[in-house]
């Protein structure tokens, strides 16, 4: 019979000695490859602001060519909101460069400062994404509703509907998120348990 | 009188310094591929199944590993710097992919039966496709234990490396030898060879 330690040597030597490609980098090309994958970020967050920047150019345009002051506060908050919900993406953005220091943290360490800047970025979602995006939305359907009462009937209670389906997605949205940020949290639980 | 406008002229003794510097950092790295590039290969090929993934993961680990040795300053060993960004980077890279391609991870208590190992791996032996086809269903730091284990690390550089304790390492560690005893003689009972946590202190392999 073989002796279990002998068997393990035996997995591991085949382990190591599996054979590879060699794949080596130089200097120049590691510098060629990083700029390469600056300019592929560059292009995806310039795609990820295409969307606010439509949103922002509509309502800015239509802004410039409505008489109601209702409307025009309703899309200037839109406008205002979009601004700001790109700033906070920026700004909590995710990070896809590796930090300097990652040789300094520990797996454990680097998987939970991820984590938990995930978690807070879910828990956290009615303070930048959700509520920048609400009043404007809510503003600009109120004063579509008041604008066309006496034109269309039952007015109000469209927009009353309207801006309860808008709640009520915006507080579903809310739901799922906080249910990520919990299951995220359970895996920052699991990471301190496996610290100690 | 000095012309604001003028470029400030670089002091040559700085300028010997940052050279000097970028000359170590360039000898770190080329030290760094030397000694643990055939490993870097096998923790991409333990961390992405795909091949034309696999490449792109390695090519971050080298970006990643070179961006990283202009902070390294000795507070813990060259091989655990290493390990810890290809690690890390490696992490980073399989967890943006699963969110993109929906999988599931497992931890080593809930890994009972090895996949099909049919991710067109080019190794030969069978006994490197079933190892492959557990590391590939692992959960993260799971992962990072196995591969320490089958690259020859000692429970306390894997512990310094994964930041887990030198007793979840030594668990993990008795679970890794079961599941390995199961998968390569499945005859044979692994309780037989080796029932208690043991702590892992061979070291076999890999440059300090």
């Amino acid at each position: 019979m073989t002796h279990p330690s002998s068997e393990e040597n035996n997995m591991k030597q085949a382990w190591q000695s599996q054979p590879t490609e060699g794949v080596r980098m130089s200097i120049a090309e590691v510098h060629a490859k990083a700029s390469t994958f600056q300019s592929k970020i560059f292009w995806r967050n310039l795609r990820e602001y295409a969307a606010a920047a439509i949103v922002v150019l509509f309502f800015g345009y239509r802004f410039a060519y409505t008489a109601d002051p209702f409307i025009r506060a309703g899309m200037a908050l839109i406008v205002a909101g979009t601004c700001y919900l790109v700033w906070q993406l920026h700004v909590r953005g995710s990070s896809r460069e590796l930090p300097q220091e990652a040789g300094l943290s520990s797996s454990i360490d680097f998987q939970r400062t991820q984590l938990i800047r995930q978690r807070d970025m879910l828990a956290n979602i009615w303070s930048w994404y959700l509520g920048p995006l609400l009043p404007g939305m809510v503003v600009l359907m109120a004063a579509v509703g008041h604008a066309t009462v006496g034109r269309v009937p039952h007015a109000w209670l469209f927009t009353a509907i309207y801006i309860g389906v808008i709640v009520v997605v915006f507080g579903a949205i809310d739901q799922l998120n906080r249910r990520a940020a919990r299951s995220l949290q359970r895996q920052i639980d699991e990471l301190d348990d496996a610290s100690r | 009188m000095t012309n604001p406008a003028e470029p400030t002229r670089a002091v040559p003794g700085a300028e010997r310094l940052v050279k000097a510097s970028q000359a170590v950092r360039e000898s770190r790295f080329e030290e760094a591929l030397d000694l643990f590039g055939p490993a870097l290969e096998r923790l991409a090929r333990a961390w992405e199944a795909d091949a034309d993934a696999r490449l792109d993961l390695l090519q971050e680990i080298h970006i990643a590993l070179w961006r990283s040795l202009e902070a390294f300053d000795g507070r813990c060993s060259f091989r655990t710097w290493v390990y810890r960004v290809a690690h890390n980077t490696a992490a980073s890279h399989v967890t943006r992919q699963m969110r993109l391609r929906k999988r599931e991870w497992v931890g080593l208590e809930e890994l009972a039966e090895v996949a099909d190992p049919a991710d067109g791996l080019t190794v030969q032996s069978d006994q490197i496709k079933i190892l492959y086809a557990m590391i590939h269903q692992l959960k993260p730091l799971d992962r990072q234990v196995m591969l320490a284990y089958l690259e020859g690390l000692d429970a306390a550089s894997t512990a310094e490396i994964t930041g887990l304790s030198a007793r979840n390492v030594a668990t993990k560690i008795h679970r890794i030898k079961h599941l390995l005893a199961q998968q390569m003689n499945p005859h044979t009972t692994p309780e037989t060879r080796d029932p208690r946590p043991q702590t892992h202190s061979d070291s076999n392999g890999g440059p300090q």
